[in-house]
This record gives C-alpha cells, sequence and structure tokens, in this order.
C-alpha cells in the first residue's frame, strides 16, 4: 500500500514538476545569489567547459571528468541578481589558443590566455553583445548585437587581437549565431519565424528560410551532415537541410522554453534545457535528419541553456542556484 | 483506439445495467429531460505525447460546458456534453501575445448519471461516461503564430455534482469532474509548414476539474 501511494507521489511530482534535478552540480565561485548565464559551450581543444559566470565577474573552466573549476576574474561584477542574463561576461569562444569573452555590462570584447588564466587585451562593442563565434578561414570573430540589430565583425590581428571592421544590419534580429566553415556562412535567426543564411565573405544575406518558430531562440549545426537545428522557445525544435535552401527535414514537439542548446555530432545527439519545462531534453538525429526523442529528465527551474560536450554529458545551467549540472546521457 | 471505444461502450452498457438496477427498484416516474450549463476551471496532468506535458504549454484550462440528459427513470439519465474549453499559455509575454496565445480544448462525452438520495438539502449525483477530445495550444509572438493540435480518445470521465434546488426546475451544482484520455494523432504547424501523423509514443492525460452547473429540469 504504501508503494503504491509512493508511486502516487512521484507521479503527481512529475506532473507539477517539481523534484530534484537530474546529474552532479558543480558549484561556481561567487554564489549565491544566481547568476544570469547564457551561453555555455564546451572546447575540445582545452577540454573543458566553458561557462561565462555573469554577475560574478568570472569565465569558468570545468574539467568535466573531475569537475575542478578554475576561474578567469576580472570581468565586470554585480552583486545582486534579479534574473535574466545582463550582466558581465555572457559568452565566449576559443580560437587561435586564446579565449574571446563578451562582457555585456563593460560591452567589451576581451582576449583572454587559457594558459596563464588572464586578460590581455580588451575592445569596445558597437552595441551590447549576445553571442561571440570564431571564423576559422578568415580569422575572424563575428559578435551578435541584438539591440543594435546588427552583427559586429572583428578581424584578429597577428597577436590575435580583434579589431571591429564591419556591421551586418539585421533587421529583426540577430537572435543565437553559428558559423559554418564548410559552405561558407553564418547563421543566424530572425526573432519570430525564420533563419537567415549569410556568406561570411560577401556578408550578404543568402537565405532566409521559414523555420517553425513562433519564436526562434536556440541554434546548433551538424558542419558534415548540413543539418541545422533551430529551437523554438515554445518548445519545437526542427532540423533545416542547409544543402536545400533550408528546407524542413523533422520537427519534434518536447518541452517548452528552449535557448542555448547543445549538440555533440560524433553521437548526433541534441540537448536542450526548458524554463517552462523544467526539463532537459534528449533528441536523436538520423543520418536523414529525423529527430527522435530519446528521453526527459528533470533540470533545474529557470534552466534554459545546453551544452554538450565529448564524453557523453550533457551541461545544464541553474541560473537561480548560479551553477551548472553535468548530465550523464544514459539514452 | 477501436479497441478503447469498444471497451467504453462495453462499460457504459454494464454501468448503465448496475445502475438502472437500484433505480428500477425505487421508482418509476416519466421520462423526462434536463440541461445544464457549467462553468469551470480545469488542471492538467500528464503527456499529450511521450516527452510533452501538457502544463510545458498549457497552465490551465477555463472550460465551459453544455450537457443534455435524458432521464430513464428517477434517478439514472443518460447525458451528452460538450466542453470548450481556453487554455492558458505558459509561454507569452506581452498581454496581447498571451490574448493571442490562448489554446483551446474542446470535449465531448456520453454517459450515465445517476442520483442518490438526498443528504439534506443536496442531491448527490455521480457520472461516468467516455468520448473524445481535441485539444489545441499555441503561442504567437508579434503576430507570427506555432500551435499544437492533438486528437484522441477520453478513455473515462468521472464527475461527481451535488444539486441544490434552486426553483422547480432549476438546480445549482459544484462539480467536480476527472477525465483521463489518450491522444493519438498530432499537427505541429509554424511558420513554413506543418507536420501531421500519429503521435510519437502515446501518453495519458488527464483533467481535474471544479466548476459550477445550473440545470434545468425539462
Amino acid at each position: 500500500m504504501n508503494r503504491v501511494w509512493g508511486l502516487g507521489l512521484c507521479a503527481l511530482a512529475s506532473t507539477f514538476g517539481c523534484g530534484a534535478p537530474e546529474g552532479d552540480p558543480v558549484e561556481l565561485p561567487g554564489t549565491p545569489p544566481g547568476i544570469g548565464f547564457d551561453d555555455l559551450r564546451y572546447s575540445p581543444e582545452l577540454s573543458r567547459v566553458l561557462v561565462p559566470a555573469g554577475r560574478t565577474g568570472n569565465l569558468a573552466l570545468i574539467d568535466p571528468k573531475t569537475l575542478d573549476v578554475e576561474v578567469i576574474g576580472g570581468f565586470s561584477t554585480r552583486g545582486d541578481f534579479g534574473g535574466g542574463h545582463d550582466d558581465g561576461p555572457t559568452s565566449v569562444e576559443y580560437a587561435e589558443g586564446r579565449l574571446y569573452v563578451t562582457d555585456r555590462t563593460a560591452r567589451e570584447l576581451v582576449t583572454v590566455d587559457p594558459k596563464l588564466l588572464s586578460r590581455i587585451d580588451a575592445v569596445a562593442l558597437a552595441a551590447s553583445p549576445d553571442y561571440v563565434r570564431y571564423v576559422p578561414g578568415r580569422r575572424e570573430l563575428w559578435v551578435s548585437e541584438p539591440d543594435g540589430s546588427q552583427i559586429e565583425i572583428f578581424a584578429l590581428d597577428d597577436a590575435g587581437l580583434p579589431k571591429s571592421i564591419e556591421l551586418i544590419p539585421i533587421d529583426n534580429g540577430p537572435e543565437s549565431l553559428v558559423i559554418d566553415p564548410v559552405r561558407g556562412r553564418a547563421y543566424t535567426h530572425h526573432w519570430q519565424g525564420s533563419t537567415l543564411a549569410i556568406d561570411l565573405a560577401t556578408r550578404e544575406i543568402v537565405g532566409d528560410w521559414p523555420n517553425r518558430c513562433a519564436s526562434s531562440r536556440g541554434i546548433a549545426l551538424d558542419e558534415a551532415l548540413g543539418f541545422l537545428f533551430v529551437a523554438c522557445s515554445e518548445g519545437t525544435t526542427s532540423v533545416l537541410d542547409v544543402d536545400a535552401d533550408g528546407r524542413v527535414l523533422s520537427s519534434v514537439a518536447k518541452g517548452s522554453g528552449f535557448d542555448v542548446i547543445g549538440y555533440e555530432p560524433k553521437r548526433r545527439r541534441l540537448y536542450l534545457a526548458g524554463t517552462s519545462c523544467d526539463c532537459l531534453v534528449t533528441l536523436g538525429v538520423s543520418s536523414g535528419g529525423a529527430l527522435s526523442f530519446l528521453g526527459r529528465v528533470r533540470a533545474p527551474g529557470e534552466a534554459h541553456c545546453a551544452a554538450a560536450d565529448d564524453a557523453g554529458n550533457a551541461w545544464v545551467c541553474d541560473p537561480d542556484e548560479g551553477r551548472v549540472f553535468r548530465v550523464r546521457d544514459s539514452f | 483506439m477501436k479497441s478503447h471505444a469498444a471497451i467504453s461502450a462495453l462499460l457504459l452498457s454494464a454501468s448503465l445495467e448496475l445502475f438502472a438496477g437500484g433505480a428500477r427498484a425505487e421508482a418509476s416516474t416519466p421520462s423526462s429531460a434536463t440541461l445544464g450549463a457549467t462553468l469551470g476551471a480545469a488542471l492538467p496532468v500528464g503527456s499529450l505525447e511521450a516527452g510533452s506535458r501538457i502544463s510545458d504549454t498549457t497552465f490551465a484550462t477555463v472550460p465551459f460546458r453544455l450537457d443534455a440528459g435524458v432521464k430513464l427513470d428517477r434517478r439514472l439519465l443518460v447525458f451528452f456534453s460538450m466542453d470548450y474549453a481556453f487554455g492558458i499559455p505558459t509561454l507569452c509575454v506581452t498581454a496581447d501575445d498571451c490574448t493571442s496565445s490562448l489554446g483551446t480544448d474542446v470535449l465531448v462525452i456520453v454517459g450515465v448519471r445517476r442520483a442518490f438520495p438526498r443528504l439534506g438539502p443536496v442531491t448527490p449525483e455521480l457520472g461516468w461516461g467516455f468520448g473524445y477530445e481535441w485539444f489545441t495550444s499555441r503561442l504567437s509572438d508579434s503576430g507570427v503564430e506555432s500551435s499544437r493540435h492533438y486528437r484522441g480518445p477520453a478513455l473515462a470521465a468521472l464527475e461527481l455534482l451535488a444539486h441544490f434546488r434552486l426553483g422547480r426546475a432549476l438546480r445549482l451544482a459544484p462539480t467536480l469532474r476527472a477525465v483521463v484520455g489518450e491522444f493519438s494523432h498530432a499537427t505541429l504547424s509554424g511558420p513554413g509548414g506543418e507536420t501531421s501523423g500519429r503521435v510519437d509514443g502515446l501518453a495519458l492525460h488527464g483533467w481535474l476539474s471544479l466548476g459550477a452547473r445550473l440545470g434545468y429540469d425539462l
């Protein structure tokens, strides 16, 4: 009888989304209060999960095996946390032996030496930054700046220091950013309804593809297969074929409140964390681009960012508690 | 789905027999009919399909129900009801978007209700039935809309009513209703097209609703 009651309570708890988040928590320095996370990355070159830790003024580097945390400080700080992700470092990219970090408060693009764990240089941004991404063949950094409705392009000099060289206007965007060096394109979203393809050389918009989203949010790319993954805030995830003018190959609706998504190309796993579902959804991707639901586990409340490492783990942010979770992909 | 309908029909006829057994012995008044309108609030439980909970997109619904019943005798009634519910969206930012993002849930139920002896001013009534359901959740963002549509059998609906007589034919009743269903088909639509077909993994869902019914005996 107790077992029956237990099962009933568990079912009720899972229905209403209470219970402990799945995974191993990694506490970050400078908390509490919480942290307004946004971008969450894994660097295979450094074998570290890169966590721009917002108002703490730190960039945290986490060893995915030991969960040891190294911290690079010196970014803008703020003592309190009221939700959102508008303070301090919020996006990061590894390139050419350096880390490039956007500081939203200072409105700067900061160059960091990951070996010395120290800042090297900082340049001003034209508008508040969202994401920074590296364009390998061209030695450029592209920074999305939604408040300015533009992407700012920086060229790297011989010392690896960025210099602003151009702005690309993006009406009603840009939201999210991913670089496709194979096809010489960048992809970003309009806030609603479509995804843009931008030629890396000419800076021209060469595609405007309906993406099934009312509210476009997350983006990820399988370069080899030409699959562009689009996650909508309302919970729809779609695969667009970038070699077929953005044709939608597959769509599923699981969870909701997605923002930053993670993709692991070797296992073809897509990880989506949602604020509205308090969940981490794992999707599989077939070689033909069909999405399949693999599983769903409890994630921290307000979790809106996910990443994937190359050891079979998903990573999920926990803004309210100012920590991240390593979640073993058991599906 | 056919098996669900067959099982539900069998259960309905069995309950008709069961309910009627007691009622026949009590009285044999001429058959008459009843009409009712119910306004309530319902909370969702369970999933639309595997990995997709109703609460991901819909916080609650506000159902408006019309029902009509034919009395087989003094205590037993066969009824048909139809709910039209507005779904309150989990996601939306501006008031305009939230209004545009209201979902819907349409539920038709056929079943039987049996009245029990009066307890003071209250006449309790217990109902059971089955039916079919069409559910839609949507999100509108600055005029751009995406939606999820699901449909499938309502496997069982159980309701409890407590009637207070307001006049010779008018009755007011608080109602408690639980519905369990299983969607079989889904359509996902958004800018650029839609995907339609059988659901990606069957799952049970339910609605637990409280309401107030105004009834009229014909």
